[in-house]
């Protein structure tokens, strides 16, 4: 929580300054997640080396960016929430996919644009805040027969800094297209409990999702 | 303008694609896929001839030819939902360079395909053959039915693919289909699927597709229905060699018109709970509520007491009262009773009796009948006081004549039914020798001991010789 203090502080800053020539665009785009997650095996589970991996995901993603000037930006993306596959490894790696989410995964950015370079194109770099909230948790019917019963699942919000690097084409004075590739730190705690035959038998472990997504978005200045 | 328009539009196209891309849940694992497979122990010939000459059976089964592996296979299969589900499987591999052996995997072997009767043990395991202690007259561990086909068939030169059933062991289904024909062929066909992938993968011994089925009691019925579903279901995949059911229920509504109605047969507190719950589960209309078949206190847990760890013995002692305290395990109905007297009296016009014409196999008057394409010799003793004689094995016998189908139906009662010559002469008068040796534990011997050597050793002839005249 306290980055989330020291972002909005660093937010506010940048409108403050920037009062000038202001501007503010909406954007819309595609984004790819590609996630390379980590995970020990699960603690509790009656096998050894039960173990999962989260797949990719794509979606729809939105965002409000407000520019005090042609420097500095702030930025806060949204998306239509991905929904993501988990799917076995180690001794679970049989059963397939075992469970499925969606996350609702807010990120508010600072951007420092290289306005100097001129022309119609803009680099930029930015860093920020993560908050997700996983949400339609489920195991599939598989998942269940890997848990031994049906399974219900509890992943922890998560917070954690972001960072993105990215460049946008000035198309005209309104439009503009805007490629963008980041990173988030999104770690979680997993707790899957199945209820067996002799009773409920929970397991947990800790997921580093460690997701990279590649944006294509369109942009709209007014 | 135009083109930031053609660009947005794209953009936006692609990336409704992208969101729309999430979808459903991938479909699960296929039937018999394996989750685990491993090798569980070895019996060596001397080993296993130590056993059967220490338990008698040596006269029956032979001195073994082969040394055995033993392994055990968890698989994917579907309960009767169709959801997917684990279940396991114990196999018992012959080994060494007798040909009968596999000839250190110059020849591949023929397969039984064995189903076990009705256990309440929750672990119960065909891939344990060491493990015999039983606690409770009917709480069986597969130890004696496990090492009993080792000797029988595994020593003897037959793979022995033996599930455990759905329910059982590290199945991940918290009931057991029981007596669900459908359901449990589908395992028992998974069982088998999984059973030859990992020998094919894993082992010196390879399977034949000689396909031979046997089981005993509910495996009776199981290996019926089995056949059945094979036949019908499987048969580019499959193809059955012979079969050889032996003290099983095939007529099962008219067992249990017979050992639930008239007199309950010597397990029948055991075997209700687990029949009524399976068919609650795949049919969901057999009682609104436990107590609509249940007696107090009985309703709070019958239906969900089977498969237990906890002993027979433990369950019925006061103040456990997880069933009525009968050791003989046949108290259904009055005072102190498992069922309600409306069950009773509701029984003939029920859903339950309708479930039970749904998985009879074979049934006079109920009119159900199959044709097997593959010969048949079933096995039973005439005065089995737990799954009785009369309405079964004589049932199906006659609904195959109908169809045109002669089937033998050995009976350790009748000489006249077995095998003609010394062979016979020597089952017939060993089998007699047997109960006046259990004296007044005969009965209570009947079904669960003494019977199944003698079938065993007949089915497997029987097998033999379908064998050998290469039917």
């Amino acid at each position: 929580m306290r980055n989330t203090s020291f972002f909005v502080a660093a937010a506010l800053a940048a409108f403050a300054a920037g009062a000038a020539a202001q501007s503010h665009s909406v954007r819309i785009g595609g984004t790819y997640i590609d996630v390379h997650s980590k995970a020990d095996p699960l603690s509790g589970a009656p096998v050894p080396d039960a173990r999962l991996e989260v797949g990719d995901a794509s979606t729809l993603t939105f965002s409000y960016v407000y520019k005090p000037d042609d420097t500095w930006a702030v930025q806060l993306a949204l998306g239509i929430p991905p929904k993501y596959k988990a799917y076995g490894r180690g001794f679970l790696e049989p059963f397939g996919q075992i469970a499925s989410v969606k996350e609702i995964a807010p990120t508010l950015f600072v951007d420092y644009r290289f306005a100097a370079l001129a022309g119609k194109w803009r680099p930029y770099v930015g860093a920020g805040i993560n908050y997700t909230h996983f949400t339609d948790l489920h195991s599939t019917a598989s998942g269940n027969a890997a848990g031994g019963g049906p399974t219900t699942l509890e992943l922890k919000d998560s917070w954690g800094p972001a960072v993105h690097a990215g460049v946008e084409y000035l198309v005209d004075k309104h439009w503009s297209v805007v490629g963008t590739i980041s990173a988030a730190k999104v770690k979680s705690d997993l707790t899957a409990t199945a209820i067996t035959s002799s009773g409920p038998a929970a397991a947990t472990t800790t997921i580093d999702f460690r997701p990279v997504t590649y944006t294509l978005a369109v942009g709209y200045t007014f | 303008m135009r083109e930031i328009r053609t660009w947005a539009i794209t953009a936006l196209t692609c990336a409704a694609l992208a969101a729309c891309g999430g979808g459903g849940d991938d479909a699960p694992p296929a039937r018999a896929t394996i989750v685990t497979a491993v090798l569980a122990g070895q019996a060596t010939k001397a080993q296993i001839d130590a056993g059967t000459q220490a338990s008698g059976l040596q006269s029956l089964s032979g001195t073994a030819k082969c040394d055995v592996d033993i392994r055990y296979v968890l698989y994917m299969t579907r309960d009767p939902a169709g959801q997917p589900q684990t279940a396991s499987t114990g196999i018992m591999v012959p080994s060494g360079t007798d040909a009968a052996c596999g000839g250190a995997g110059a020849n591949k072997l023929p397969v039984l395909l064995y189903a076990h009767g009705t256990t309440t043990a929750k672990s119960f395991n065909m891939a344990d053959v060491s493990r015999n202690t039983t606690t409770g007259a009917y709480n069986n561990a597969a130890g004696a039915e496990a090492s009993l086909e080792m000797a029988m068939y595994a020593a003897q030169g037959f793979i022995v693919v033996a599930p455990n059933y759905l329910g059982y062991d590290k199945s991940s289904l918290a009931y057991h289909p029981y007596l669900n024909a459908e359901a449990q062929a589908i395992d028992m066909v998974d069982g088998l699927r999984a059973a030859k992938v990992h020998l094919n993968a894993a082992s010196t011994t390879k399977p034949s597709d000689k396909l031979f089925i046997s089981g005993y009691s509910q495996g009776g019925h199981v290996a019926m229905a089995t056949h059945k579903i094979i036949e019908r279901d499987y048969a580019s995949e499959f193809t059955v060699t012979a079969a050889g059911p032996m003290s099983g229920p095939y007529n099962l509504v008219g067992a249990f018109d017979a050992g639930l109605v008239t007199q309950p047969s010597l397990g029948a507190t055991i075997f209700l709970p687990l029949t009524l719950t399976s068919y609650q589960k795949a049919y969901g209309n057999i009682y609104s509520k436990p107590s609509d078949v249940y007696q107090s206190p009985f309703d709070q847990y019958a239906e969900t007491l089977f498969p237990t760890d906890i002993s027979l013995t433990t369950l019925i002692t006061p103040p456990n009262n997880k069933l009525p305290a009968d050791a003989t395990f046949t108290l259904l109905f009055g005072t102190g009773g498992l069922l309600t007297d409306s069950f009773r009296t509701g029984y003939a016009s029920s859903n339950f009796r309708k479930a039970l014409v749904t998985n009879t196999l074979t049934s006079v008057t109920d009119s159900v009948s199959w044709t097997p394409k593959r010969p048949v010799a079933l096995c039973g003793g005439a005065n089995d006081p737990t799954v009785l004689w009369a309405p079964n094995a004589p049932v199906a016998q006659q609904v195959f004549f109908s169809l045109g189908v002669q089937v033998p139906a050995f009976n350790l009662e009748d000489r006249t039914s077995l095998p003609s010559g010394a062979v016979g002469d020597a089952l017939y008068a060993g089998f007699q020798q047997q109960k006046t040796a259990a004296g007044s534990n005969a009965t209570a011997l009947y079904h669960g001991s003494l019977v199944p050597p003698f079938c065993n050793a007949l089915i497997r002839g029987y097998f033999q010789q379908v064998l050998a005249s290469g039917l």
